[in-house]
């Protein structure tokens, strides 16, 4: 499996922890705390607020004592922040990247803001559990279009788990058929997937026709059809119904190697209303 | 009244518990520190040598410390510091001077492995080059702390809408970038 590009970035980044001395830096840190340099570029910024989970100042006296470090001059510090702290002006569009390479270009550009992104924050499991709600109220069909290089195969069902047996043709035999059934049965058995099982592999943002979508990476532990094996499957879920629209199966025989995309088309499911949470999500025909 | 947990920890101010404003105490600085510096150093290394990347990690914090608050998200709050000092950094000529000095008087501990380390974040850096800077911007904050699309956002300083867009065209550029040097590479 190619590794993914954020992850090879994030890799190759992690690697560079055991170069900083923490110590050492930290107390560089603390050298600089009465300086004023930045203060020309640094607007003050509101008061802000400390959390403590588990009930204030008499919690933190027992910690203080088992601290390496001591930073002087706190309260100074803490006088001169406001005005030294770099805000974080919200505003719809991002504004300019300052970029630190020199000789790089310095135009940065701006993108818009749309209504298709993805939701931020959002597990695996979340988008599974939310796939799988809108895609078990009655009367939910789809229509599932696959295709096998060059060839295509068009089925309806209802949806509902089990409502699709298992392929029994070898795959080998009718590759797209059998690969079709085990996308449409991937979908319909959302509900049985677990977050907490090791077959979700992943959560990716991506693209489809333009518009962004969530690609839940899945290794199958359902039985393989005859003749070979499920190797991979990637489902590709709207964000804005948590509808899948394409299912991608990679599997394998001893004989070849197959990749069938399927498209789905969907009638009469429920979709969250944006209007309110998720869980008070109508239907809608 | 609010639940009896044994040990306090600091977290956002989006939580139950919000006892509102409370000095940053020298005890949680370290707290602070050892949970956010290295996300804070990979940020500056994805662009910067070690000497300035560790420069930039000091002033970040003595920011911290001077504020004497914790923001409501610290992470997001460091690395829009951090993108800021970086931006100042470039333009503070004379600074570079003494961190030359002090990278020839504290040299980096050498690793095991250093070697396929300098190669990654070589190609790192040059799949970055292929970038347009607002994709750089991107991918250094997601590889170096592994930010969601919201604190992205806040580091950015735009709606969630525009980073999550933000983020995806430079996740998808980042592939390419990849693809394009293992090509010229094969």
């Amino acid at each position: 499996m190619d590794q993914d590009a954020l992850t090879r970035a994030r890799l190759a980044l992690r690697g560079v922890d055991p170069e900083i001395d923490l110590a050492r830096v930290f107390a560089e840190s603390r050298t600089r705390t009465p300086a004023a340099d930045l203060r020309e570029d640094s607007p003050p910024q509101a008061p802000v607020e400390i959390v403590l989970r588990g009930g204030g100042q008499e919690a933190r006296a027992d910690r203080s004592g088992t601290r390496i470090w001591r930073v002087l001059g706190w309260s100074a510090g803490a006088a001169a922040a406001t005005a030294l702290v770099v805000g974080l002006a919200v505003d719809a569009a991002c504004p300019p990247a300052p970029d630190v390479v020199p000789g790089s270009p310095s135009a940065t550009s701006r993108s818009g803001a749309s209504s298709e992104a993805p939701p931020a924050g959002l597990t695996t499991g979340e988008v599974l559990s939310r796939a799988a709600k809108a895609t078990s109220g009655t009367g939910c069909t789809v229509q599932t279009r696959s295709t096998l290089d060059g060839e295509s195969l068009l089925r309806s069902d209802e949806a509902g788990p089990s409502t699709v047996s298992a392929p029994k043709n070898a795959l080998d035999e009718h590759p797209l058929a059998v690969l079709q059934k085990v996308s449409v049965r991937a979908v319909f058995d959302l509900p049985m997937l677990d977050a907490a099982d090791s077959h979700l592999d992943g959560l990716l943002m991506d693209e489809l026709d333009g518009r962004p979508v969530l690609r839940v990476r899945i290794t199958p532990t359902a039985p393989s059809p005859a003749g070979g094996d499920v190797t991979r499957l990637d489902l590709l879920i709207d964000p804005d119904t948590w509808l899948p629209r394409r299912a991608e199966v990679s599997a394998g025989s001893a004989q070849a190697d197959y990749l069938v995309r399927s498209d789905f088309a969907w009638t009469g499911c429920t979709v969250p209303d944006p209007a309110v949470p998720h869980d008070a999500a109508t239907a809608r025909p | 009244m609010y639940p009896a947990i044994p040990e306090p920890v600091l977290a956002t101010n989006t939580g139950a518990w919000r006892v509102g404003p409370v000095p940053l105490t020298p005890a949680d600085t370290e707290e602070l520190f050892a949970a956010h510096a290295h996300g804070v150093y990979r940020y500056a290394r994805a662009r910067l040598p070690v000497a300035e990347a560790e420069d930039v990690v000091a002033e970040v914090f003595a920011i911290a410390w001077r504020k004497g608050e914790l923001p409501d998200n610290p992470r997001a709050w460091l690395l829009s510091v951090a993108r800021r000092v970086m931006a100042n950094q470039l333009r503070a000529q004379h600074r570079r001077t003494a961190l030359a000095e002090r990278a020839r008087t504290h040299p980096s501990p050498p690793g095991h492995d250093d070697t396929r380390l300098v190669g990654e974040l070589d190609e790192l850096r040059r799949a970055l080059d292929l970038l347009r800077p607002a994709d750089r911007e991107v991918i250094a904050l997601l590889a170096a702390a592994e930010l969601s699309t919201a604190e992205v956002a806040r580091v950015l300083g735009c709606s969630t809408a525009t980073a999550a867009t933000r983020v995806h065209r430079a996740r998808r550029r980042l592939r390419a970038a990849y693809g394009r040097l293992n090509e010229e590479g094969s």
